[in-house]
């Protein structure tokens, strides 16, 4: 591997800053409108990659790389704290609010799933018993809405204590059969005529009087701000926990439980003892994230907030941005929110719309790639055709291969949005086939990326240009050059990154 | 006395539903030791297929149609998804949220391609319902029953008389060992997966009669069947139908008797509208039972030699 790279500090970005500059600036622009998001974009990601490497550098040379931190600092807080404050609208912000929220459901889904290998698909209905709790600790306790978040996680940890139970007896899917039940049972129960008084029943609750506003009055701090920064916060010491937590002993003992129960007795971990702490710690986290979705909503919650679709999302956004992996939690979070949520929404109306705009175009470029990579398993073509195109070429021939690869895609991609575009007038709604891209994508991710969004970002981490363009040479041209040691040597990476 | 005999009836009818989609999670987890989370919405798609079919074509044939548009949608979800998972990738977490994404993917296009609307299911049967001295069954419960029936004899007797059967259950029972003796498992697999789905769409068929048809009209469904499943031990086809008829007894007794129940153990509480307890109480029954049983009333505990 070319590590030796990073030493030479060259100005062009590597594959992985280059995503993660165009993700960032993205994501700025998006938030922020062009002009600030760009600015505050810029600066943020140039002086993050910046520290980036002079961490990497520091650490090939066993420096110390303070002035490093200090710039991911700087860089992390322009994105954190200064890009809400120029949000082009209160949307904006709430919308970063919610990602963080999810952020921290999908981080305690992890610790519980990811790490210890206990499914649960109850996740809704735990981050609905804090948000109830913290609804009533505050509507009809009187409380302050600080406590009120505490009673709300201590409440969900007690019920974590009692799913925890049948997770000793049960295994795989028997224990994702009891999460479901739970997950089912929880709307059921708060429109029950007898809690009506204290959960509202099908309405749910709503404490507007109860207000949880900045303690100073700046004009700049307005509510949606003032949550977002102490969603900000809780994150960020749950993150801080987490990664505490998985990297010691305690840690070590929840992935042995995971990877073999039978081994880890024999080191000595009490199995029991793991799986009850990590339900349980779990279940506080998602307690607290209860409590926050109670103050995002305007504070008011309602049952059809907490159904089995939700917990499933949280499930489906854990594995998507990477198990096992705290970034793979913070990025499920966000692709739940910006991409699954909000991408999907606006790219499904602007396809139904039915005149040409982006959608078209994100269509046909999906599938030229798909396209290719199908072309790209040399089963597809015939023999003679393979052969003629792994001979050694000359740089024009390839690069003519190449082109006349790309084009045929295209071509086919094109026909293919016409179907796609014939179908959509006649009987399919892109709009409501949301669950369905969720679906396709997790289904994707466990066929080709095991990893997850953080699993592929690691493996990107490790190429260079040169590498990346040898695969995608092997990718877009069938048996070409290098393209099977490409492909092979990816794979034994995810192997090292799924098994480690 | 007649109206616990009503309700009992009822509820037995009702349930032999559930054991009819938990068939074909059986006859799915007995080949390929998947559960497929994914059945319900699977069921409900076919089952909208065939509501579409319904409004041109007579009832038998629409219903035939269906069935095998459900045995054609599992085999293709097996050869196109469930065996695309490497082997070595089928562990742990793996194959249940493949599963969980079929839901996903089968629910969005449901709703996608049919939209949220509740919609009426043809009867095959429709009158008033028949009175057995003061007892009323309904007709299309009466069919349901006789279909789950009819369902389950058949499954069973393919599965313990017949050759495709004998092979089928080789299959699951040890692969390699099926595979060295000449079973084409891979074509076994698709097989079951067929069979299951087509379960399912011959449960949602069935159910979209006494309900109305909407996109998740068998959420709980799949909680319930596959709670009859276990009861049989995730292995057996007659523990399967007496797990959802008994579940399908007790919800019915629920939704009636739950607050005589309270009154007379002289609880602290009174139960107005027992009628909202019915899925509560059997989904604490699954719970309970999973964590007292979790082999199931008629399963065998399985014994892992390390």
């Amino acid at each position: 591997m070319k590590r030796a790279a990073w030493a030479t500090a060259s100005v062009i970005p590597t594959p992985v800053e280059l995503l993660a500059l165009i993700v960032g600036l993205w994501f700025a622009v998006y938030v922020a409108g062009p002009r600030a998001g760009l600015a505050v974009g810029a600066v943020g990601a140039a002086v993050m990659l910046a520290s980036w490497r002079r961490t990497r550098r520091g650490a090939q040379a066993g420096r110390g790389v303070s002035s490093a931190r200090l710039g991911w600092a700087i860089g992390a807080a322009l994105f954190a704290v200064v890009l809400p404050g120029v949000a082009k609208s209160t949307f904006a912000v709430s919308l970063m609010d919610r990602a963080l929220v999810v952020s921290l459901i999908v981080l305690s889904l992890n610790l519980v799933t990811g790490y210890t290998g206990q499914i649960s698909i109850g996740h809704a209905a735990l981050l609905g018993i804090g948000a109830y709790a913290a609804a009533i600790a505050t509507g009809q306790g009187h409380l302050s809405i600080v406590l009120a978040v505490a009673i709300g996680a201590a409440a969900t940890a007690a019920v974590g204590l009692l799913i925890g139970v049948p997770a000793l007896r049960l295994r795989g899917h028997y224990l994702g059969l009891v999460t479901l039940a739970i997950t089912v049972a929880f709307p059921e129960v708060l429109q029950v005529h007898e809690l009506e008084k204290y959960t509202g029943s099908f309405n749910g609750l709503s404490e507007f009087s109860r207000a949880f506003g900045p303690p100073v009055s700046w004009h700049w701090l307005t509510s949606e701000r003032w949550h977002y920064f102490v969603g900000l916060l809780v994150l960020l010491v749950a993150i801080w926990l987490v990664s505490n937590l998985v990297r010691s002993a305690a840690g070590r003992a929840l992935t042995a439980t995971r990877d073999d129960e039978n081994a880890a007795t024999a080191m000595g971990v009490d199995i029991a003892l793991v799986k009850i702490s990590a339900f349980v710690v779990s279940a506080a986290l998602a307690g607290v994230a209860g409590g926050l979705w109670f103050l995002l909503n305007n504070r008011s919650v309602a049952p059809d907030g907490f159904t089995l679709t939700q917990s499933i999302e949280f499930l489906l956004a854990m594995v998507i941005g990477g198990r096992a992996s705290i970034l793979g939690s913070i990025l499920g979070g966000f692709f739940l929110v910006y991409i699954y949520q909000q991408g999907v929404q606006a790219f499904s109306s602007a396809f139904q719309s039915g005149s040409r705009n982006w959608a078209d175009v994100l269509v046909v470029a999906l599938i030229t790639v798909l396209v290719l990579l199908w072309f790209s398993r040399r089963s597809v073509l015939p023999r003679t055709t393979r052969s003629f195109m792994a001979r050694p070429a000359s740089p024009v021939t390839r690069a003519g291969l190449v082109t006349g690869a790309v084009v045929v895609a295209a071509v086919i991609a094109v026909g293919v949005l016409a179907g796609l575009r014939f179908i959509t007038s006649t009987f399919l709604n892109v709009v409501a086939l949301q669950p369905a891209f969720a679906g396709a994508a997790v289904l994707l991710v466990v066929l080709a990326m095991p990893g997850g969004l953080a699993g592929f970002t690691r493996d990107l981490d490790a190429l260079s240009w040169a590498e990346v363009g040898e695969w995608l040479h092997g990718r877009i041209v069938p048996g070409g050059v290098g393209a099977d040691e490409q492909t092979r040597g990816v794979s034994r990476e995810r192997e090292r990154v799924s098994s480690g | 006395m007649t109206q616990l005999l009503q309700q009992t009836i009822t509820g037995a009818l009702t349930g032999s539903v559930y054991a009819v989609v938990g068939l074909g999670l059986v006859v799915i987890a007995q080949a390929t030791e998947i559960i497929n989370f994914g059945q319900a919405a699977m069921g409900t798609f076919v089952t909208f297929i065939a509501w579409s079919l319904l409004l041109r074509l007579p009832y038998p044939a629409g219903f035939l149609l269906g069935t095998i548009v459900a045995f054609v949608v599992g085999a293709l979800v097996e050869r196109l998804v469930i065996r695309m998972v490497p082997e070595k990738e089928r562990t742990g977490l793996n194959p249940l949220i493949v599963t969980l994404g079929l839901l996903f993917v089968f629910y969005g296009l449901t709703v996608g391609i049919y939209g949220g609307q509740p919609h009426p299911f043809p009867q095959p049967f429709a009158g008033p319902p028949i009175d057995l001295h003061g007892v009323h069954i309904g007709r299309a419960s009466l069919y349901l029953f006789g279909v789950s029936l009819a369902l389950v004899l058949a499954l069973y007797l393919l599965f313990r008389h017949t050759r495709l059967g004998l092979v089928l259950r080789a299959t699951a029972a040890n692969r390699t060992a099926a595979e060295l003796a000449g079973v084409p498992t891979d074509r076994m697999m698709m097989l079951a997966w067929g069979l299951g789905i087509a379960c399912a769409g011959v449960a949602g068929m069935l159910l979209a009669q006494l309900l109305s048809l909407t996109p998740n009209m068998m959420d709980v469904v799949l909680v319930f069947a596959f709670a009859a499943a276990v009861v049989g031990g995730l292995d057996s086809m007659v523990g399967t139908l007496v797990g959802g008829v008994l579940l399908g007894v007790l919800q019915s007794l629920t939704g009636v008797y739950l607050g005589n129940v309270v009154r007379w153990l002289h609880l602290p509480f009174n139960i107005a509208q027992p009628q909202q307890y019915r899925d509560l109480i059997a989904l604490v029954v699954i719970v309970v039972l999973l964590i007292v049983r979790p082999q199931g009333l008629f399963g065998r505990k399985r014994v892992v030699k390390l």
